[in-house]
């Protein structure tokens, strides 16, 4: 009669998970990324409403951005997603081809130009419908020091120009700052050289002779020192808030920042390209209300999200949360007029090209930023760079395989279970399975909530992989293609043997990464273990701690610390270097720098397990044998490889071979300090999986496939090890 | 083959004192035996000898040469652990050969090395085998092999015999003796045990609580104990000690004490007025049981408390008004039958009589 209870506690997580998000029948929930003042309005508006509204109120969900279109994508299908929700239009299309989101009906539509600021309803536009209502639109802009550089400048020249001279490395200052190896701030040079993301038959694209210049234009500002080298946001920002950059180009979410650092500040657009005499316009993004398509309450959201989108809340967000609202309405308020910040914005607004709102834009950022960076490093020129980013893309792009029938798969799936089944069953009958199992039914009974959990953890979600990888996943819909993902893989026709993403190649990256860290955890752990194994070395307890601390930190933080240290202008290893008079290196710049820094990043996690292993394994050495062999005369080295080294085998062993799976798919590391860079030759087997799944089309299948490759190969490698170490065992 | 000696040497863990400034010297092939209780320092002399302890005072000389700092491995001893201390991954034959490679022993060399010693041991059958595959006795042999096929010039055994059973254990402490006159290698043997320091040791030291309290050959510390300890410690069944006075009366000497009279040799208490406290001391061997139960007779007046017949012995278990007494008799010397509760005269030989101060110091001879 105990087996209840447990068996109930276990199953309890997974009753939760299955509940829908209980929420009250006159209730709408909004979920948004919105932190700081732009919450704070929001909040404001979301309690006036429910104040004018009797019967309707709205909860507010504050979702990290980064997991928002994961929570969305998932939650929305099951019913379990918000009623209106707040993101960007790049997703439309994607939103849209998925049924997420419900279309806004044609009389809100036409009053939407005349609600909102000239183009920035279009970006909701996709196959032809409205899809959501515009808040704000967000677009870079030129900030100045106006200290440093009082006047805007007018044309790139100028900019060049007034960057040249107040530019002085000596003093850690730059006369123009911005991301430049991003390729969102790329594009506004792109369009300032004539250029775009589009071809001229209006598909995706990037390779033109105007792109070329524009990126050659950009290699030289890195070149001639004027902007710092692969800076991030965070470089960007720490630079003009503190004086070191005389201009940055930023966005709107810079200003709280801006603000607060007491540097002198103007914002201006962009300026005109000399060369064509074009703007450089960046790209923009209109944030929006969607109505989602399973939205309990369709009327009563659709009526929120307009009053979201209309003048009075405008108003609202412009002064609360300083944001360039789209409501023509709300720019006629003296205060909001009166406002610089925004007023530059919304000049930039006239002088921007939407970003564009259809799937396939996503798969194009990772080639062109790709060949952005490489032309900057001065690896290649920009034309060729682009032509390979505009191959990758449509590789990426690329549609999915023809269907296969699932008859012959199904028979041959079949066949094998039975057969399975039929032999399982003659082992049961031949060990007599069925009467040793009632005999110990209550040992058995205990054994089932950690079965339901395997099950549920584990074998669910690998057969479900393992379905998913004979499919291929475009816009939403999934269609069965047999092994044709495996073929395409293991044939590798798209990516030369020399390319990031050619299967062996990143085997190769993969199988190199995990035996150079298996290789320096065991000797560092090992080292270590036997200088703390001495019982009588003082503070040993504090040592051990010490040491073991970098495993018990979180290893995402770890290798965001180590991301950090690797920093080109603000690292400390750079910093160190810099001591000793070595130049600032570029860690992400070349594959073994940016392997190196991964593998510095990894051993820094990994060596404390080997040495915790190599210490318990030391402690159950007999002291006597250590002191017989030092009377025998051998010395630390034959102590060492004679006794030591053989007494600690049997615990290395499986602690190498687990070691060695961790290591192989050591996601965190490879995503987190190199992302990959460059261009992808430092990605292993479960990144590049990633890659294609997250950032390539959602092609799932495809990605599923990888993590089917890898488990079969982690699965071939732990067979091989165990009948290595079982013939060792038997040997001695 | 050497002689070792020690100056002065103190070991402290910590602020607990566990050899306290001891003075000894092992002549060149001598057998001594270091015996005392557990927890007297012995063992950390041993190891203190083979330089896997570091003295906290004093020096370690070997040959006259001061070893204190020199590392195990260059003082040229060897030693045989109480556990064995056997590599296991290694065979016997691998276990033999260990030091000598660790030596750079030139390999024709260590295999006649090696043959020679196990045929004397007696293990040349068992070489291929792995420690886990051997019996205790084999472990043994193998343990005393490796040390023996290095030829030091001194061999250190800590306890080798405590892990055997008591048949093997006799077995192997004459083969132990006699590989000591073949090899006529200097050997310090530690034990707890009396019976094996006896039998082993040309001399023995014993020690108590860090301290040395007597060394001697065994008949030394049988026949003349130093103090109360050395007496207690050496012989077994142990010696009996009673509390008693010096008693003057009829120019006879003796300790009276209560419900026991003891005469002794004349002079044997020379110095001592008549009343002074002393303790006495007299072997279970060498108490006799009186045929008469006279009222002044001299003797130890007792009643039985217990006999464990042990073939053509006895021991007796006795409560007189001086406390416990153990007596160790033949049976053919037994008067009569005898059964707890019956009352008893023992009695010795005034010669056999040990006489301690209260201090525990031996008095006379």
């Amino acid at each position: 009669m105990t087996c209840p209870l447990p068996l109930a506690s276990c199953l309890l997580p997974f009753v939760f998970c299955l509940l829908p998000f209980e929420s009250r029948a006159d209730e709408l929930v909004l979920w948004h990324a919105y932190i700081g003042g732009e919450e704070e309005a929001l909040a404001e508006w979301s309690r006036g409403y429910a104040a004018e509204n009797a019967g309707t109120t709205i909860r507010l969900l504050r979702v990290p951005s980064e997991a928002m279109t994961q929570k969305l994508a998932s939650a929305v299908p099951r019913g379990h997603g918000p009623d209106i929700f707040i993101w960007a239009h790049e997703q439309v299309g994607a939103w849209a081809d998925a049924g997420l989101l419900r279309p806004m009906p044609a009389e809100v539509e036409r009053a939407a130009a005349g609600i909102h600021l000239r183009g920035t309803v279009n970006p909701l536009v996709y196959r032809g419908a409205l899809w959501g209502l515009p808040l704000a639109f967000k677009s870079v802009a030129l900030f100045r020091n106006t200290d440093l550089a009082a006047t805007p400048p007018q044309t790139t020249d100028e900019m060049i120009g007034v960057a040249a001279g107040l530019t002085d490395h000596a003093a850690g200052r730059f006369g123009l700052a911005y991301e430049a190896g991003a390729f969102y701030y790329q594009a506004a040079w792109l369009h300032g050289f004539g250029g775009g993301v589009r071809n001229p038959d209006g598909t995706l694209g990037v390779s033109s002779i105007q792109n070329a210049r524009a990126l050659a234009f950009a290699a030289d500002l890195v070149a001639r020192g004027i902007v710092p080298a692969d800076a991030d946001g965070a470089l960007v920002a720490e630079l003009f808030t503190t004086g070191r950059a005389a201009m940055a180009i930023q966005g709107p979410w810079f200003l709280p920042a801006a603000r607060r650092s007491g540097v002198p500040y103007a914002i201006s657009p962009l300026p005109e390209v000399l060369a064509t005499g074009l703007p450089a316009r960046p790209f923009l993004t209109v944030e929006a209300a969607f109505v989602s398509a399973r939205a309990r309450l369709p009327e009563a959201a659709l009526a929120a999200a307009a009053d979201l989108a209309g003048p009075t809340s405008a108003r609202l967000r412009a002064l609360r949360g300083g944001q360039p609202v789209t409501a023509r309405a709300a720019w006629n308020d003296p205060s909001v007029a009166a406002d610089q910040d925004l007023a530059a914005f919304r000049a930039q607004l006239a002088r921007s090209v939407p970003m564009p709102n259809e799937p396939r834009m996503r798969a194009l950022w990772e080639p062109a930023a790709g060949a952005l960076r490489a032309v900057l490093r001065g690896d290649v020129d920009a034309g060729t760079a682009l032509q390979e980013a505009d191959r990758r893309f449509r590789i990426f792009t690329r549609p999915a395989p023809p269907a296969s029938d699932p008859l012959p798969y199904a028979a041959a799936l079949g066949i094998a279970m039975l057969a399975g089944a039929a032999m399982l069953a003659r082992r049961a009958r031949r060990v007599r399975l069925l009467p040793r199992m009632r005999a110990s039914r209550h040992a058995y009974l205990y054994l089932l909530p950690a079965g339901l959990g395997v099950v549920v953890l584990l074998t669910v979600p690998f057969v479900v992989g393992a379905a998913v990888s004979l499919t291929a996943h475009r816009g939403g819909e999934f269609s069965f293609v047999g092994l044709r993902n495996f073929v395409e893989i293991l044939a590798s026709r798209d990516f030369g043997l020399t390319e990031p993403e050619n299967f062996y190649r990143t085997l190769g990256v993969t199988v190199l990464w995990t035996v150079l860290n298996v290789g320096l955890h065991l000797a560092i752990g090992v080292a270590l273990a036997l200088l703390l194994k001495d019982p009588w070395l003082r503070l040993r307890g504090i040592y051990r701690v010490l040491l073991i601390l970098p495993w018990a930190v979180p290893n995402y933080i770890t290798a965001l610390i180590w991301k950090g240290m690797f920093h080109r202008q603000l690292g400390a290893v750079n910093a160190v270097l810099g001591w000793f008079g070595v130049e600032p290196v570029g860690w992400f710049d070349r594959f073994s720098t940016a392997f190196a820094a991964n593998l510095a990043t990894n051993v820094w996690l990994g060596f404390p397990f080997m040495m915790v292993v190599t210490l318990g394994a030391l402690q159950a050495i007999p002291r006597d044998i250590e002191e017989a062999a030092a009377i025998d005369g051998a010395g630390p080295w034959m102590r060492f490889r004679r006794l030591t080294l053989p007494a600690i085998l049997p615990a290395l062993a499986p602690a190498t071979v687990l070691g060695c799976v961790w290591t192989f798919n050591m996601f965190n590391v490879i995503y987190l300090v190199s992302g990959g860079n460059p261009e992808g030759r430092t990605e292993i087997l479960i990144s590049q999986a990633y890659r294609w799944a997250f950032s390539r089309q959602e092609q799932y299948g495809y990605a599923a496939a990888y993590a089917v490759l890898i488990f079969g190969i982690l699965l071939a490698f732990d067979l091989a090890a165990r009948r290595w170490t079982a013939r060792e065992a038997a040997g001695t | 083959m050497a002689s070792i000696e020690l100056r002065g040497i103190r070991k402290l863990y910590g602020s607990v004192e566990v050899v306290g400034r001891l003075d000894l010297l092992i002549r060149d092939g001598e057998f001594l035996v270091l015996v005392g209780p557990s927890g007297c320092g012995k063992t950390t002399i041993l190891r203190t000898i083979a330089g896997l302890e570091e003295p906290t005072e004093g020096t370690v000389l070997i040959d006259g040469r001061d070893v204190t700092a020199v590392p195990p491995r260059d003082r040229d001893v060897a030693m045989v652990f109480q556990s064995y201390a056997l590599y296991p991954h290694m065979t016997a034959r691998e276990n033999l050969e260990f030091g000598l490679r660790a030596r750079r022993v030139p390999q024709d060399d260590a295999a006649s090395r090696v043959a020679d010693v196990s045929r004397m041991l007696g293990i040349d059958a068992l070489l291929d085998r792995y420690p886990r595959q051997l019996s205790g006795g084999q472990r043994q042999r193998v343990a005393m092999g490796r040390a023996m096929v290095r030829r030091p010039r001194a061999f250190l055994l800590d306890e080798p015999l405590s892990n055997l059973d008591a048949a093997l254990r006799s077995q192997v402490r004459v083969e132990i003796r006699r590989l000591h006159r073949e090899l006529g290698t200097t050997m310090v043997y530690v034990t707890h045990d009396q019976v094996e320091a006896m039998t082993l040791a040309d001399r023995l030291a014993l020690f108590d609580r860090g301290a040395l309290q007597q060394i001697g050959t065994p008949d030394d510390l049988f026949d003349r104990p130093a103090n109360v300890f050395v007496g207690s410690f050496i012989g077994s069944p142990a010696m009996n000690i009673l509390d008693g006075a010096v008693a003057g009366e009829s120019g006879a000497p003796a300790v009276r004490g209560p419900g026991f009279l003891a005469p002794l040799l004349p002079g044997a208490h020379s110095g001592l007025d008549p009343g002074s406290a002393v303790r006495l001391g007299v072997r279970p061997h060498d108490l006799r049981p009186q045929p008469e139960l006279g009222h002044d007779d001299p003797g130890f007046r007792c009643a039985v408390e217990a006999i464990e017949p042990l073939g053509s012995e006895v021991h007796l278990h006795a409560r007189g008004e001086f406390g416990r007494i153990t007596a160790q008799i033949d049976r053919a010397a037994l008067p009569r039958p005898l059964d707890p509760g019956d009352t008893i005269l023992l009695a010795a030989d005034p010669a056999r009589m040990h006489l301690f101060d209260t201090a525990g110091a031996r008095i006379g001879r």
